[in-house]
């Protein structure tokens, strides 16, 4: 199987080469076009109550589609719903990663996916939910961020600070911790930072440069209200 | 000798190797296809790693080397082979926690439902807080327009009875005559029944039960229950009712000003139509009885005639079937509160000089 990612930025998708009866799992709805020997199937991806602990924990869909090319060798194309980047992670040498809900777009071979909860402190402050995506196994997944997608390499005595919202992925070797965003609490209100995440290497953190909740604060500034409040019936 | 997967970051690595590491010799040997790596058991630092805290993490400051290992089985074998040395022994409390990780994270779920649980309760304990704070923020139009709903459909019309209606409604006008600047516009209805009962609806309606009228024996009587329904309404008793009726996130969208849609509100109609049977707390009634006290000497009537009626249907009770005594055992006229209503009566009979 040979896959690559066409157009890397803000409209990246996956294209994927399948050899007769190879398979990938992508994520449910993610499909944008096949070849018609590729087939698609809907399938509980690790059986049903990992993908119930996916999907109600981890925010996944419930559903993985397995695209699976048992009609001959096809090729299948997969993009996020999200305008970012994609970029493809190998899983080698037993290493694992956290993937931030929503964020892991495919798996390719012998992947496994698990719903894990983070520290309290962590999965409620750090942007990435209380529950991530555990990928653990040998092979590659993709993921997909809100705008690029940078890979940030620590050594073992390194430290790294992520603004919460940020996170995408991060090695699962590594450990994190939520920390004030400024050097005192009053300095990490008023400039804004707040709280943010800090890593211990040595391993990898993926980080987008567009924090989702951020674009959607904006947005609703521009969005109309509904208007007719709790009295509209009276008035 | 014992052979475990391990993933190894020699020096800057920011990528790990796959290694088999063993312990021989007073050194922890890892294997990774290269020439073996030895890091000395006396000089390593053990942790738990990863933010689950699921995994060991064994690192070495002179070569910047650090080791994971999934579960805690390599500390198992270390501890076996050298169980006297210091760095071994601290690594006891590193084993525990890699090896409940899953039971302490399982213990933070029970955190987080206590959290919601405490959350949950704090409302519930604030519920009374919330309605007079949703209350202050309803006005007087949606409290008219809710009491038109609550008015029952069997009302007497003048044409019929038309004195007890017009007994009713020329005692009232004397008393909100007195009441002075008012947001509420007062109606008087008088509904056909049974059971001797008066009532008031938010913006302004008050009700009386044709029983209640027959039972009064002077208009003192009866302007003391007028005056009390009109104190309900002025302090938006039964507005409050009506809001702890429907819930606290009923009350919690008021106060915050958030979007309740139509159908939300429909589940106040049934409150409305229940709204004789709702009990007022003491406090609200004491509050009722005092501006009733004010309003019936104002109006020139006798106050303590109001706990005179409310003995007699007491006493009466013998012969008056339970169901028609609603207004008494609603409104049970305690000792306090015969006591409060003639303290007032006598202090604003003073501040009066009637």
């Amino acid at each position: 199987m040979n896959y690559e990612v066409l157009y890397p930025g803000s409209n990246a998708l996956i294209h994927a080469e399948l050899e007769p009866y190879e398979e990938l799992k992508a994520e449910s709805g993610a499909l944008v076009s096949r070849t018609a020997s590729v087939s698609v199937s809907g399938s509980l991806h690790g059986g049903l109550w990992r993908s119930m602990k996916r999907a109600f924990l981890g925010g996944e869909s419930l559903f993985f589609q397995t695209l699976k090319a048992d009609k001959g060798a096809g090729t299948v194309l997969v993009a996020p719903a999200v305008p970012g980047d994609v970029k493809i992670l190998p899983l080698t040498a037993g290493q694992d990663y956290m993937v931030k809900n929503g964020c892991l777009l495919a798996s390719f071979e012998d992947v496994t996916l698990d719903t894990r909860m983070q520290r309290i402190s962590t999965g409620l402050f750090s942007g990435a939910g209380l529950f991530v995506i555990h990928a653990h196994g040998e092979g590659h997944i993709a993921v997909s961020a809100f705008g690029a997608l940078l890979e940030i390499s620590l050594s073992a005595d390194d430290e790294y600070v992520v603004d919460t919202g940020h996170l995408v992925t991060w090695s699962g070797d590594m450990s994190y911790r939520i920390i004030k965003g400024g050097t005192t609490w009053i300095s990490s209100v008023t400039s804004g930072e707040g709280l943010a995440c800090k890593f211990q290497g040595p391993g990898k953190v993926w980080i987008q440069s567009r924090n989702p909740e951020a674009f959607g604060g904006w947005i609703r500034k521009f969005v109309p209200t509904g208007g007719g409040g709790i009295f509209g019936l009276f008035s | 000798m014992k052979e475990f997967k391990a993933r190894l970051y020699i020096k800057d690595a920011s990528d790990p190797v796959a290694a088999v590491a063993t312990v021989s010799g007073g050194n922890i040997v890892l294997d990774y296809g290269e020439k073996p790596l030895y890091l000395p058991v006396s000089e390593i630092v053990i942790k738990e790693g990863g933010e689950l805290g699921d995994r060991v993490r064994v690192s070495h400051s002179s070569t910047k080397t650090v080791v994971l290992f999934s579960g805690h089985d390599f500390l198992d074998e270390l501890e076996s082979r050298h169980p006297d040395l210091d760095v071994v022994k601290a690594s006891r409390v590193v084993k525990q926690k890699v090896k409940h990780a899953v039971l302490i994270r399982g213990s933070h779920v029970g955190i987080i439902l206590g959290v919601i649980a405490s959350i949950v309760l704090v409302f519930y304990l604030t519920f009374d807080l919330w309605v007079d704070m949703a209350a202050d923020r309803v006005p007087v139009s949606v409290e008219e327009t809710i009491g038109e709903v609550g008015l029952p459909k069997k009302l007497l019309k003048d044409g019929k009875k038309s004195l007890l209606v017009k007994r009713v409604n020329d005692i009232g006008a004397k008393l909100v005559a007195t009441a002075g600047d008012s947001p509420y516009k007062f109606h008087f209805y008088v509904e056909e029944s049974k059971v001797v009962n008066a009532y008031s609806l938010p913006g302004g309606n008050v009700v009386v039960l044709s029983k209640l009228i027959d039972e009064a024996k002077s208009d003192d009587e009866l302007a003391g229950v007028l005056a009390h329904e009109i104190g309900h309404v002025v302090h938006r008793d039964s507005l409050r009712r009506i809001l702890h009726t429907s819930g606290l996130g009923m009350c919690i969208a008021i106060v915050t000003g958030g979007t309740v849609t139509n159908k939300q509100l429909a589940v106040l109609i049934p409150t409305m139509r229940e709204l004789e049977r709702l009990n007022y707390s003491r406090a609200q009634e004491a509050a009722a009885d005092k501006l009733a006290v004010e309003l019936t000497l104002k109006a020139g009537y006798k106050p303590e005639a109001l706990i005179e009626f409310f003995k007699r249907l007491q006493k009466e009770e013998d012969g008056i079937p339970a169901t028609a005594l609603l207004m008494v055992s609603d409104h049970p006229l305690t000792a306090d509160r015969i006591k409060a209503i003639e303290a007032e009566a006598s202090k604003q009979r003073k501040k009066l000089k009637v």
